[in-house]
C-alpha cells in the first residue's frame, strides 16, 4: 500500500493525534450523564470523533492522488518564531524599542533577501511609526526601554 | 406621545448635524477605522481606552463618538483582511477567504470598494430598521433561550463546512479540531478549567486574536516566504494591480449578495450574543450555494466579499437594538456602551426613547451620517492601500510582523499570548502544507463553546429532557434547517460518487 | 585649590541629594502615572467605579491614574498581578468581595493571600443585590415566592453570573435559610443572567443592583427583596430579606482600594486620605447612585476585619453548596 497523497495521510495522522490527546486529557474531568453533562462529556466525544475522522482522512491518503507536501521553510520557521518569542519576552524586560529592533532584524533575516542598511532604515521607520501610533496615539502602556 | 417616524428622524438629524456632534462622529469613525485596520486592538479595547475621555463630553456627543468607533472598526477590519490576510476581528475572517485571493489576483481595489459600498448599504438599511422596528425586534430576541441558541449555532457550524473549497471530509475534521480548541478555558456550567495545563493566562480560553493572527497571519507569512525562495531573482509576491474600482459585472453580481447579507446580518445582530461573526459566515455559505459560479469561491469571488461585509456591518449596527431599546448588551462591547450611558446618567431601556428622544434619535441619525463618512473616508484610501501592496514583500512582511506582535500583546499584555501565536502560526503553516483549511476551524472555535454551553444549559433547565429542542418552535425551525442543509450538502457528493461508479473503466 | 573645592561641593551635593531623596520619596509621591489594576473586563460595574474614582484620584495626586484591565479567572488573574507588583505606591488595585473573599474561598488554589499580600486602604462603594422575578411568576413578595418554591421543589430555576459568583452565593444562602431548592443555572456574567430572567428562561435572579435596577424600574422584572440590611434608596418600597423573615441576612458586594504589601506607610496614609475624601464627596455619591451603588468608607483595620468575617460567612455557603473552582 503506497501513500499516494502525502498531505491527506499526514493530515489524518495529525487529527488522530489531536483526538487521542483530547481523550487522554479529558479523563481528568468528571464525565457526568447525558442529561447532566459534566465538563468531560463534550471533549471526550469530540476527541473520539476527531480520531475516527483522522482515520478516515488518513485512509484517503492511500486512494486519492495528492500534490505532495513540498519542503518546509525551516529557516523562516525558526527565525520568525524566535523573533516573535523574543519580542514577547523582551517587551517587558528590555522595553518596546529594543524588543522591536531585534524582532525586525530577526524577521527580516527570514526573508530571501537581506540588505543590512535597508533593514536598518526600515527598523527605524517602523519603530518611530509604531511609537507614534501605539504609544503616543493610542496611549498603550508599553515601557520604551528597560529603565522605563 | 405619538410622534411620527419622520418627525423623529427630523429631530434626530437636527441633533446630529450640529458642528459639535459631527466632529465627534468624525473622530469616532476615524479612530474606529484605524483600530479596525490594526490587528489585535479591537473595538472593545479602543472604546475602553477612550471611555474616560467621554466623561467630560455631553452624553449625545459621547455616544455618537463611541458608536462611530464601533461600526467604524468593521470597515477597517475588512481592509487588512483583504490586503494581507489578517482578520481584524472574527467577522473579518470570512472576508479573508475570497478578499485576500482577490488581492493576490490584483483585484484588491474592487474588493475594498465593494466592501465599503456593501457596508454602507447595510448600515443605512439597519439605521432605518432600528428607527422603525427597534423595540418589536428586541422583544423577539428575548424569546431566544438556550435551546434556540444551540440550534442556531449548530446550523452555523454545519454551514461552515460549506466554506471549504477543498475536501469536505478534511473541512469537517477541521471543524472538530476548532471545537476542541474552543474547549480551552473555564467551563461555564461547572466552573472548572479545561485544557489549560495550569496556565492562568488560558483560564478564559484562547484569545481569538491569538488564534487568528497565528493561523492566518503567521502561517501565511511562512507560506509566502517559502514560495518566495523558489523565485529566481524576481520577487514572486509583489502584487500586480488591475483596476482600482469594481466593474459593472462586479456590481451586478454583488447586488444580491449585499441585500441578502444585510438581511442576515440584521437578523443575527439583533440577537444578543450572536453577532457579526455568525452573520458573515452564514452569508458566505448562502452566497456560495446560490451563486452561478460556486467554483470561484475561495479563489476570489466578489460575492464572497460583498455578502459577508454587508452582513457584519448590518450585525454591528443592529447590535444596538437590544442595547438601546431594552438595555440588554449583546456583547462585551455593547456592555461598555451601556456603561458609558450609565455613567452619563442615562438608563437605557424603553424609557430612553420617550424621556430622552433627542439622544435616541440623534444617535440613530448619526449612525447614518457615520456610515456616509466612512464611505467617503475609505474609498479614496483604496488607492493608498493598493499602492502599499506594491512594496516588495521583503520589506512588507516585517511591518506585518510588527503590527501582529504589538496587536496581540496589546490585548492582555501577556507574553503567553505571543508564544501561543507562534504555536498557532506553526500550526497554520502545517495546515497549509497539509491542505487543511483554517476557516472552518476558526468558526468552530468561536461557535463551539457557545454551542456546548447552551446545550448543557438547555438540558439543565429542561431537567434532562432532549425533546425541548424540537418542541420549542424557533429551535425546531433551526434544527430542521440544519438537517435540510446537511442533506443539500451530502447529496451532490453521493450523486458524484454514483456517477463515478457508473463510469467503470474498461477492463475493470 | 578651586578644583578641589568644586569636587567637595559636588560630592556634598550628591551625598545630600541621596540622603534627602530616599525618605522624601514619599513626599515626592507620585513620580509617575499610577497603574490601577482592575481584575475585570472593561464596562462592568467594578470597572466603571474604578474609572470614576481613579480619575478623581489622578486629579488630586497630580499624576494620571491608568486603569489596567486584567480580567480573567473570576478576578484572580488581575489580583495576583497586583499582589506581586512593586510596592512603591504606583500600582494599586480595586479589590472586591469577589476577588478578596469569594475567590480565595471557592478556588482550590489561589496565588495570593487577600489579607497577607495586601495593604487595604479603604472601601469606596458597595453595591446591593436585588432579588427579582420574571413577571410571569405567581409571587408578589418573598413570602409567596418561598411558598411557591416549597410547593414545587426542584422545579424553579435561578440565573447567576457564573459558578462561584456572588449572585449564586446570595441565592444559595436564601435556599438554605428558607429550606427551599431552586436550581442553579449559571450564565456568563451579569448581562446574560439579566437577559435570562427578562426573557423568562429562568424565574429568578439575585442580581447585582447596577445590572437589574433599570429593568426593575421599567417594570420588566419584579423586585421582591433587597439583600442589604437597610432598604435601598432607589427602591424604597422593596423590603429587605432581613425584614421578610430572615433577620441578619446580608449580601452585598463591596469595592475597595488595595496596595501591595510593603508599600511605604506615608504613601498609604496619603492614598487613604484622598480616597476617603473622594468617596464621601457629594458628586461621587451622586455618580455612584446612578450606578446603583452607594458610597462607603472605612479604615484599613476595619477592612481586614470585614474580610475575615466574610471569609467565614461565605466560606460556609461555598462548602455547603459544594462549589469548587480550579
Amino acid at each position: 500500500m503506497k501513500i499516494t497523497s502525502q498531505e491527506d495521510f499526514w493530515a489524518g495522522i495529525m487529527f488522530i493525534a489531536f483526538g487521542l490527546l483530547a481523550i487522554y486529557i479529558s479523563q481528568d474531568y468528571p464525565f457526568g450523564t447525558t442529561s447532566r453533562m459534566g465538563p468531560g462529556y463534550f471533549p471526550t466525544w469530540l476527541g473520539i470523533i476527531m480520531a475516527v475522522l483522522g482515520v478516515m482522512v488518513a485512509a484517503t491518503g492511500f486512494r486519492i492522488k495528492g500534490e505532495g507536501v513540498g519542503k518546509f521553510a525551516y529557516k523562516a520557521m525558526v527565525l520568525l518564531s524566535v523573533a516573535f518569542v523574543f519580542f514577547g519576552w523582551a517587551i517587558d524586560h528590555l522595553g518596546f524599542v529594543p524588543a522591536l529592533f531585534v524582532m525586525i532584524f530577526l524577521a527580516a533575516a527570514a526573508g530571501k533577501e537581506f540588505h543590512f542598511k535597508e533593514v536598518l532604515m526600515m527598523s527605524v521607520f517602523l519603530i518611530i511609526g509604531s511609537w507614534a501610533l501605539f504609544i503616543w496615539g493610542l496611549e498603550l502602556p508599553f515601557p520604551l526601554f528597560w529603565w522605563r | 406621545m405619538e410622534m411620527s417616524l419622520l418627525s423623529n428622524l427630523a429631530l434626530g438629524f437636527q441633533t446630529a448635524v450640529s458642528l459639535q456632534n459631527l466632529t465627534y462622529c468624525f473622530i469616532g469613525v476615524f479612530v474606529g477605522t484605524l483600530v479596525g485596520v490594526l490587528p489585535g486592538i479591537g473595538p472593545l479595547a479602543a472604546i475602553a481606552m477612550l471611555l474616560p475621555a467621554t466623561f467630560n463630553l455631553p452624553p449625545v456627543g459621547a455616544l455618537i463618538m463611541l458608536a462611530g468607533i464601533y461600526y467604524g472598526t468593521q470597515y477597517g477590519g475588512s481592509t487588512t483582511s483583504i490586503l494581507v490576510n489578517l482578520p481584524g476581528e472574527s467577522a473579518s475572517v470570512v472576508t479573508c477567504i475570497d478578499g485576500y485571493q482577490m488581492a493576490k489576483n490584483g483585484r484588491a481595489g474592487p474588493a475594498l470598494a465593494i466592501a465599503a459600498v456593501g457596508s454602507f448599504f447595510a448600515g443605512s438599511v439597519c439605521t432605518l430598521l432600528i428607527a422603525m422596528a427597534g423595540p418589536p425586534l428586541a422583544e423577539i430576541a428575548l424569546k431566544f433561550g438556550a435551546p434556540e441558541y444551540f440550534s442556531l449555532m449548530t446550523m452555523g457550524l454545519i454551514a461552515s463546512a460549506v466554506l471549504a473549497s477543498g475536501s469536505m471530509l478534511k473541512a469537517i475534521a477541521m471543524i472538530f479540531l476548532g471545537l476542541l480548541f474552543g474547549i480551552v478555558g473555564t467551563d461555564v456550567n461547572s466552573g472548572m478549567s479545561r485544557f489549560t495545563f495550569g496556565a492562568s493566562g488560558l483560564a478564559d480560553g484562547l484569545s481569538f486574536v491569538v488564534v487568528a493572527m497565528g493561523l492566518f497571519g503567521f502561517g501565511e507569512i511562512l507560506s509566502n516566504l517559502e514560495k518566495g525562495q523558489d523565485a529566481a531573482g524576481r520577487d514572486l509576491l509583489t502584487n500586480k494591480i488591475e483596476h482600482l474600482y469594481p466593474t459593472w459585472h462586479d456590481i451586478k453580481v454583488s447586488t444580491g449578495s449585499i441585500m441578502r447579507g444585510t438581511a442576515i446580518g440584521a437578523f443575527f445582530g439583533t440577537l444578543p450574543g450572536a453577532g457579526p461573526t455568525i452573520s458573515a459566515f452564514s452569508t458566505y455559505a448562502l452566497e456560495k450555494k446560490l451563486a452561478k459560479n460556486p467554483q470561484d469561491f475561495g479563489k476570489g469571488a466578489i460575492q464572497g466579499v460583498a455578502g459577508p461585509e454587508s452582513a457584519n456591518n448590518a450585525a454591528a449596527q443592529c447590535a444596538f437594538i437590544p442595547t438601546l431599546t431594552l438595555g440588554i448588551p449583546g456583547s462585551g462591547t455593547m456592555a461598555l456602551m451601556l456603561g458609558a450611558l450609565t455613567i452619563q446618567g442615562i438608563a437605557p431601556g424603553p424609557q430612553v426613547m420617550t424621556q430622552r428622544p433627542e439622544l435616541f434619535w440623534g444617535l440613530i441619525a448619526s449612525m447614518w451620517i457615520g456610515n456616509a463618512m466612512l464611505v467617503i473616508l475609505n474609498l479614496p484610501l483604496i488607492g493608498l492601500w493598493v499602492k502599499l501592496l506594491t512594496v516588495p514583500y521583503r520589506m512588507l512582511f516585517p511591518a506585518i510582523v510588527v503590527f501582529m506582535a504589538i496587536g496581540v500583546y496589546s490585548v492582555n499584555n501577556l507574553d503567553l499570548d505571543i508564544y501561543m501565536t507562534v504555536f498557532f502560526g506553526l500550526m497554520g503553516y502545517l495546515f497549509q502544507k497539509l491542505k487543511c483549511e483554517p476557516a472552518p476551524l476558526i468558526l468552530a472555535f468561536v461557535l463551539g463553546p457557545l454551542m456546548e454551553e447552551n446545550l448543557r444549559r438547555a438540558l439543565l433547565i429542561s431537567r434532562g429532557d432532549p425533546t425541548v429542542f424540537f418542541t420549542r418552535p424557533i429551535s425546531a425551525t433551526f434544527l430542521i434547517l440544519t438537517i435540510l442543509l446537511l442533506i443539500v450538502m451530502i447529496l451532490p457528493n453521493i450523486r458524484k460518487k454514483r456517477d463515478l461508479a457508473y463510469q467503470e473503466p474498461p477492463g475493470g | 585649590m578651586r578644583a578641589r573645592m568644586s569636587g567637595v561641593l559636588l560630592a556634598g551635593l550628591v551625598l545630600s541629594a541621596a540622603v534627602v531623596s530616599f525618605p522624601a520619596l514619599a513626599q515626592n509621591y507620585p513620580v509617575k502615572p499610577i497603574r490601577l489594576v482592575v481584575a475585570f473586563p472593561p464596562g462592568g460595574s467594578t470597572d466603571i467605579i474604578a474609572r470614576l474614582v481613579g480619575q478623581k484620584l489622578g486629579e488630586r495626586l497630580g499624576q494620571q491614574v491608568i486603569v489596567d484591565n486584567r480580567g480573567g479567572a473570576g478576578g484572580t488573574l488581575g489580583t495576583e498581578i497586583a499582589a506581586k507588583a512593586t510596592p512603591d505606591g504606583h500600582t494599586l488595585t480595586m479589590g472586591t468581595t469577589s476577588t478578596h473573599v469569594i475567590a480565595p474561598a471557592a478556588y482550590v488554589k489561589v496565588n495570593y493571600d487577600p489579607i497577607r499580600d495586601f495593604e487595604p486602604l479603604t472601601l469606596v462603594a458597595s453595591t446591593p443585590y436585588l432579588l427579582v422575578l420574571h413577571p410571569g411568576v405567581k409571587a408578589n413578595n418573598l413570602k409567596e415566592f418561598i411558598a411557591l418554591a416549597k410547593s414545587q421543589p426542584g422545579k424553579l430555576n435561578f440565573a447567576s453570573a457564573g459558578t462561584g459568583s456572588t449572585t449564586q452565593l446570595a441565592m444559595e444562602m436564601l435556599n438554605r435559610a428558607a429550606g427551599i431548592d431552586i436550581m442553579h443555572i449559571p450564565y456568563n456574567g451579569n448581562g446574560p443572567a439579566g437577559t435570562a430572567v427578562l426573557g423568562g428562561q429562568v424565574q429568578a435572579l439575585f442580581g447585582s443592583m447596577p445590572a437589574v435596577l433599570p429593568h426593575a424600574q421599567a417594570g420588566r422584572v419584579r423586585p421582591i427583596a433587597v439583600g442589604t440590611i437597610k432598604r435601598s434608596n432607589a427602591l424604597p418600597n422593596v423590603p429587605t430579606v432581613a425584614e421578610s423573615g430572615f433577620p441578619g441576612f446580608e449580601v452585598s458586594l463591596w469595592l475597595g482600594f488595595f496596595a501591595p504589601k510593603g508599600t511605604p506607610k506615608p504613601v498609604l496614609a496619603r492614598l487613604q486620605k484622598e480616597l476617603t475624601s473622594i468617596a464621601t464627596s457629594p458628586e461621587m455619591g451622586a455618580q455612584f447612585e446612578k450606578n446603583g451603588a452607594s458610597a462607603v468608607t472605612n479604615t484599613p483595620a476595619e477592612m481586614n476585619k470585614l474580610m475575615k468575617a466574610e471569609l467565614d460567612k461565605y466560606g460556609k455557603v461555598i462548602k455547603a453548596a459544594g462549589i469548587q473552582l480550579k
